[in-house]
């Protein structure tokens, strides 16, 4: 029965996603009186039928129903409850349930966006938009994926979760990531249905928080990727440049050039066209990440269900909603305001860098699909990894970091005066605090110099501003958002910087009471056993890391065999701070009592994850002030 | 093959362990998803580390062992594609979407 009540929801989602499309386009044939009312109503209604839904369908779960063949794929009876809940997400079916859910839960807070009320037309046409939107996904989701489908007959006992999914980070990674992707849908409805509507600047100065929170999920999530792949694929990378990765990056990149770009238009009413080609790339690739991710058209280790079937359904909804987007954007944009723009004004630099950033994007595309496209020109299979990304993306960023910094001291529409006398001290304090690095560290390339003295300058130039208002955190308060936004950036530079040029990685065999040194760290292994999980057999190893002789901290590495699964899990050994982590993974028996093991000292690591919540919390700061200076307002 | 089940690269003096966890990133796993030869734990992926450890402990260059791993396996192989003639936009895409970009920032900007 529950299955089926849920079917019922889904159809009432979709024919509410259908009424809140046709509520936009109708007043454009004839006024309709309430027709604010109208969709308001059937967006609520949407909403609560895809949380019941979706409460329905993690009800199956709970209950272990494995007469609902999703359930019966991706749960059995010994997942721990807490799993049981990330399961629901953890296949396709329930992740396309999840994305139109989170839709649907962006429409709603943009229908409550009380600024947003001063301009009807711009709110009407963009909730109509995201109708239109989740209107196709939900077609899809019935057509292709439908999470409630039964089974018959019906099976004793599940097939189980991933065990790669069975882990805390992996229950919060998607949500969120999907939060930062279907986010983007809010300033490409708003940027399209002004080009529909008013077609003028307007809409930047509504587009701006959200674009701000979706870039801060998309960043807590791309962050939450990452360090799950450190601590759980095992081997203790932290980005390996995946297609999937690059999936989230390159929306990343696009919606940090938005967030950009729409102060400008809001402030200077300039780049309001490049401002709305950026909504519709950021969204678009969103999509194409969708895409990506579900189709299996490209070989992942993090693509889990995936069918070219339905991919072929999100290209082509990709493809409708990018390609009417750009065709509405050619006929109906205007030209820009017409001023010539000083090269070292704010504006100017803060177009060369959102340019940068459109390369960096354009970059990791070309290097995603590259192999793609020969294999469908018959010229053969190449693989396109870290070492080609970690040269090119190179180009883009050392000129993006410099003038970063510069753009933090320019002016608003004229050249800067003194611009060299005001950033020359900071130059010094950068350059003299990067060659304490090599002292610290040692000398290891020009290039990690570079990287170090770019990571300093981010962080220096971010940090002016109070000093400028002599540490007073109340005077810099408006600079807040800036000031961590780059401060973190600068810190994960760093982080990266560092831990990829004096970081230690070793592989080495262990017997009981031995002991390998990694830099000055010596691991010594004590003990191995087995123990038993709720769903898995653990082989574990203890052990005991020390430096100079005193003791630190003992870990205990695991390779988990799962019930439900051949594939060992690796469950790494790690003791880290802020300074440098320790990594221990457990390798192979390769007989004789003795292990391979497959050792890690990385220095700053920490920074790499630090840097993006130190940028989340200045997002986090944008969108509270801008709340309360439009409250103060009215 | 050799009769040793596992692969320790204990035997490698500093700067050959160096080359030796640089070159095994570098090498992707054939029959895995999207994972180097250093992640993954199949036999496949066994017997190459083992494989470059040994050509490292012989006294072959980073190049001959690539070499022979692209004779052997193709250009899949390796995670750094040549630079060839199908290559050549990927690898002259930094400049060229540089001068392209530059060139719709000075649209934009006059």
């Amino acid at each position: 029965m529950i299955p089926e009540l849920g079917q019922i929801f889904l159809v009432a989602a979709l024919a509410s996603a259908l009424f809140q499309f046709l509520g936009g386009i109708s007043p454009l044939l004839n006024k309709i009186e309430n027709i604010e009312t109208f969709i308001d109503r059937v967006t609520t209604f949407q909403t609560i039928s895809l949380v019941i839904c979706f409460a329905l369908l993690t009800t199956s779960f709970l209950q272990d129903d494995f007469s609902v063949l999703y359930v019966a794929s991706n749960s059995n009876t010994a997942l721990p409850i807490g799993y049981k809940f990330a399961a629901v997400w953890g296949g396709h079916e329930g992740s396309l349930l999840l994305w139109v859910l989170i839709l649907s839960l962006w429409t709603l807070l943009l229908s409550k966006d009380k600024a947003l009320k001063s301009s009807p037309d711009l709110r009407i046409q963009s909730l109509s938009i995201l109708g239109l939107i989740s209107l196709g996904f939900l077609i899809f989701i019935l057509y292709t994926s439908n999470p409630f489908e039964r089974l018959f007959p019906i099976p004793l006992q599940g097939r189980g979760l991933n065990p790669l999914l069975q882990d805390p980070a992996l229950v919060i990674h998607p949500p969120t990531l999907y939060a930062g992707y279907v986010g983007l849908a809010v300033p490409f409805s708003l940027a399209v249905s002004s080009l529909l509507t008013v077609n003028n600047h307007q809409w930047a100065k509504h587009a701006r928080s959200w674009t701000i929170l979706s870039w801060m999920f998309l960043t807590g999530g791309i962050a939450l990727g990452s360090w799950w792949a450190y601590y759980e694929l095992g081997w203790g990378g932290w980005w390996f440049w995946d297609p999937v990765e690059n999936a989230s990056l390159m929306p990343w990149f696009i919606a940090t050039a938005l967030m950009h770009s729409l102060i400008v238009t809001e402030k200077r009413e300039l780049f309001n066209g490049f401002s709305t080609l950026l909504a519709i790339t950021a969204f678009s690739l969103s999509l194409l990440g969708t895409f990506l991710v579900r189709s299996g058209v490209l070989i992942s280790v993090h693509s889990f269900a995936s069918d070219p079937q339905r991919g072929l359904f999100i290209l082509v909804l990709l493809a409708f909603f990018s390609g009417s987007a750009l065709m509405i954007y050619s006929v109906k944009q205007k030209k820009n305001k017409q001023e010539k723009l000083h090269p070292l004004s704010r504006e100017s630099l803060l177009l060369l860098n959102n340019v940068f950033l459109c390369a960096s994007a354009g970059l990791v595309l070309i290097g995603t699909i590259y192999p793609l496209i020969l294999e469908m020109l018959d010229l053969g299979k190449i693989s396109v990894g870290p070492p080609y990304f970690n040269f090119v993306i190179l180009f883009p960023f050392i000129p993006l970091l410099i003038s970063i910094g510069v753009a933090v001291f320019s002016n608003w529409s004229h050249d800067s005066k003194n611009l060299i006398k005001k950033v020359s001290p900071i130059i010094l304090g950068a350059i003299v605090l990067s060659l304490l690095f090599p002292l610290i560290y040692g000398w290891a390339s020009l290039l990690t110099l570079v990287g170090v003295l770019l990571a300093l300058w981010t962080i220096l130039t971010g940090v002016s501003p109070l000093i400028k208002n002599q540490f007073s955190i109340n005077k810099s308060m408006t600079y807040m958002p800036m000031m961590l936004g780059h401060i973190g950036l600068g810190l994960m530079i760093l982080g990266i910087t560092v831990t990829s040029s004096y970081g230690i990685t070793f592989d080495d065999s262990m017997g009981i009471e031995q002991s390998s040194t990694v830099g000055d760290y010596e691991f010594r292994l004590t003990e191995i056993g087995k123990r038993n999980g709720p769903n898995y057999l653990a082989q574990y190893a203890t052990i005991e890391i020390s430096k100079d002789g005193e003791y630190i901290e003992t870990v205990y590495p695991e390779k988990r065999v799962y019930d439900s699964s051949t594939m060992g899990m690796t469950e790494a050994g790690i003791e880290a701070n802020l300074f440098r982590d320790l990594f221990i993974a457990i390798g192979e028996d390769i007989g004789g009592g003795s292990w391979s093991m497959h050792l890690q000292y990385k220095p700053l690591l920490r920074l790499i994850w630090y840097g993006p919540i130190v940028m989340m919390m200045g997002g986090l700061i944008r969108v509270f002030l801008s709340k309360r200076t439009i409250g103060s307002s009215q | 093959m050799f009769f040793t089940s596992g692969i320790s690269a204990n035997e490698l003096d500093t700067n050959d362990q160096m080359r030796y966890q640089s070159l095994i990133q570098e090498v992707r796993c054939l029959v895995c998803q999207n994972q180097s030869v250093a992640e993954s734990n199949a036999e496949l992926a066994k017997d190459l580390r083992r494989e470059i450890k040994l050509q490292i402990q012989d006294g072959k260059s980073d190049i001959e062992i690539k070499t022979y791993l692209l004779d052997r396996y193709g250009e899949f192989i390796l995670y750094e594609p040549a630079f060839t003639q199908k290559t050549f936009f990927l690898w002259f895409s930094p400049i060229i979407l540089l001068l392209m970009f530059y060139g719709w920032f000075r649209k934009i900007g006059n």
